[in-house]
């Protein structure tokens, strides 16, 4: 049988179902001695307050500093003001049992965090519920713990995990986590995001029963429950090959190509800030697609100009002079965002998405070149333009980036020099390459849509997903048109998009001169040792 | 009465950790401190309160804080908002 869910960390693992034991919804209870269920209540507070502040220990010994963070939030709230006095009213006033005041005080303040806009203040319901189910087994002298036994990996399994849930396993036999509800930045994405271990949230998690065998597979974004004999032979293949691969990896992974007398550059795609340090661990030579979506999909509002240059600053500070390439908000189509309202459209693949939504939400692109140019103080910054089918478009946009350059200087405001581009992702961009050279500093060709575009095959459409072929003569012939036009007007052209990541079309657009390719972070020690050997390079 | 206004620089707004602190900093306190913000009113030694006022970056409060030790608590609170928040 087999799951579905949305992907928050990626990895491929086996493990065996532990259910998190869920707070039960408790009936109204009625008291017959407030002082008696004021004092259950005092001590069931002292006793949670101490396991917090062990588990906050234990954090900082693992020198886990967000889940720290997390535990020291926990003791604050648990004896928030509000929170205690609404749990002695109930007791008080109320006359309802320890147990019940504390399960209806936890459920007003979660509501006052769920109503508020923010991802990070809604996550903070979540808290209440960690801290209410504490006191309540405290309450109860209920054990929360479960059996582990020592060599063998879990999956943990809950309506929503806490940091609290997750400290009770040993790093070493965590495969991942499976969640009903959750964002990207609940806990258990950003731990497994840590741990390196796949998680899945918005999974239908009925089914899923303490002891069951599953197999979460993050790249197809599946869940395989009791998996044959033969898919498990096959994960542990996968796994052994891994370990031995990548350590045969490493000795490539910073050695420059020099190809046909010239150095070609392999370089990461990455969604968000954090996955940078990964490119550099791997041996990346630069960013060569940072795609700024994430900022824009993670929270219900617009990221601000500050949060965006934060960003864009952070990732050029780690790249320390290497190329980093942003591609602007490229929303639309299959990507969504709460606040920009794109109407129902019959084709979204040919709608309104990338360069066409960003001059409908004019406001939001200016915003975000806004950010972008002053972080051009920080680093190598190139900036890309998705969806491009005329000069017009990218003279206006310049004329845009003018302005702001302008606005900055009138606020003393100060950045530096950048490259711009456009990402070759249309028929029409290709047959204008020429014309679109000489406007702008670099190509980069992303490969998935052109060859959706160019094929007329839809990516999402099973029933012709034969045709859908990166290495069709059509887009081959395209692919070294554009980098010959890029070269006859002396600019620099890369292939950023999926298809880059194997290795016999990365061949290809190298004999054909490509100047840059960007593929997958954990590829590029691969693809690196694999060109290595094809060119006899050491 | 002491009243001051301040504009929210960390990016998650008021968010547990200073709430937490401000909270256990107004209780050491005899004056009320009131925390103002879009019509709504949080009193300070609330973090649950202080949270749910949902003020974001880049968004103004005002603070008036009221009793006998008013002066002293005002220049704590301000020192604390702008280290903190």
């Amino acid at each position: 049988m087999i799951l579905k869910g949305q992907c928050i960390s990626k990895g491929k693992s086996l493990g065996i179902i532990l259910l998190k034991k869920e707070m039960q919804k408790i009936e109204k209870e009625i008291n017959n001695n407030v002082d008696e269920e004021l004092s259950k209540y005092y001590m069931a507070k002292d006793k949670s307050i101490s396991q917090i502040q062990n588990l906050y220990a234990k954090a900082l010994e693992n020198s886990d500093s967000d889940i720290a963070d997390i535990f020291l939030g926990h003791e604050m709230l648990i004896d928030d003001a509000d929170f205690v006095e609404l749990v002695e009213n109930n007791i008080k006033e109320l006359n309802y049992s320890a147990k019940y005041s504390i399960y209806v005080a936890s459920d007003v303040i979660r509501k006052i965090f769920l109503n508020m806009e923010s991802d990070y203040m809604k996550s903070r319901a979540g808290d209440i519920t960690d801290i209410a189910t504490r006191l309540i087994m405290n309450l109860l002298d209920d054990e929360i713990e479960m059996v582990i036994e020592k060599d063998k990996k879990y999956i943990f399994v809950g309506d929503e995990l806490f940091a609290s849930d997750t400290l009770k396993l040993d790093k070493e036999n965590l495969a991942g986590f499976i969640t009903r509800r959750g964002s990207y930045s609940a806990h258990s994405g950003i731990l497994a995001r840590s741990l390196n271990i796949p998680s899945m949230i918005g999974v239908e998690i009925d089914k899923l029963k303490n002891g069951m065998t599953c197999l979460i597979d993050g790249e197809k974004e599946e869940i395989i429950i009791n998996p044959s004999s033969e898919i498990i032979k096959d994960f542990f293949e996968y796994q052994q090959k891994i370990k031995v691969i990548n350590e045969s990896y490493e000795a490539y992974k910073n050695i420059p190509l020099l190809i046909n007398g010239k150095h070609v550059e392999i370089c990461g795609n990455i969604g968000d800030t954090d996955e940078a340090d990964e490119v550099f661990l791997n041996g990346g030579e630069g960013i060569g697609l940072f795609r700024s979506e994430f900022l824009f999909m993670k929270d219900d509002t617009k990221p601000s100009e500050e949060k965006q240059f934060l960003a864009y600053k952070s990732v050029l500070e780690k790249a320390k002079g290497k190329r980093v390439v942003v591609r602007t908000i490229d929303i639309g189509s299959d990507k969504k965002a709460s606040y920009i309202g794109i109407p129902e459209e019959e084709n979204p693949a040919l709608g309104l998405r990338g360069i066409r939504l960003c001059f409908k939400e004019d406001s939001i692109f200016q915003t975000q070149l806004r950010a972008l140019i002053r972080a051009s103080n920080y680093g190598k910054l190139a900036i890309m333009f998705p969806m491009i089918i005329s000069t017009k478009e990218v003279i206006k946009i310049k004329s845009m980036i003018a302005e702001i350059k302008e606005e900055l200087k009138n606020e003393n405001i100060v950045f530096s020099s950048f490259e711009i581009g456009v990402m070759i992702e249309t028929p029409a961009s290709v047959i204008i390459s020429d014309l679109l050279a000489k406007e702008v500093d670099f190509f980069s060709i992303g490969t998935n849509d052109l060859t959706q575009y160019t094929l007329a095959v839809d990516r999402m459409n099973e029933n012709v997903q034969d045709l859908y072929d990166y290495d069709n003569i059509a887009i081959n012939r395209m692919i070294k048109n554009v980098i010959d036009v890029a070269h006859e007007n002396e600019i620099w052209v890369g292939v950023c998009g999926e298809s880059a990541s194997r290795l016999e079309l990365a061949i290809k657009y190298i004999e054909m001169g490509v100047d840059e390719l960007s593929i997958t972070s954990n590829s590029i020690p691969k693809m690196k040792s694999e060109i290595c050997q094809k060119y006899n390079i050491s | 009465m002491k009243e001051f206004s301040y504009v929210i620089k960390d990016e998650l707004g008021i968010h547990v950790r200073p709430a937490g602190l401000l909270a256990k900093l107004v209780k050491n306190y005899k004056s009320e401190v009131i925390v103002k913000y879009n019509g709504k009113l949080a009193n300070g030694k609330g973090l649950v309160a202080l949270m749910g006022l949902g003020v974001k970056v880049g968004e103004e409060i005002t603070i008036s804080v009221e009793g006998e030790d008013e002066d002293v608590c005002a220049a704590e609170v301000e020192a604390f908002f702008k280290k903190n928040l």
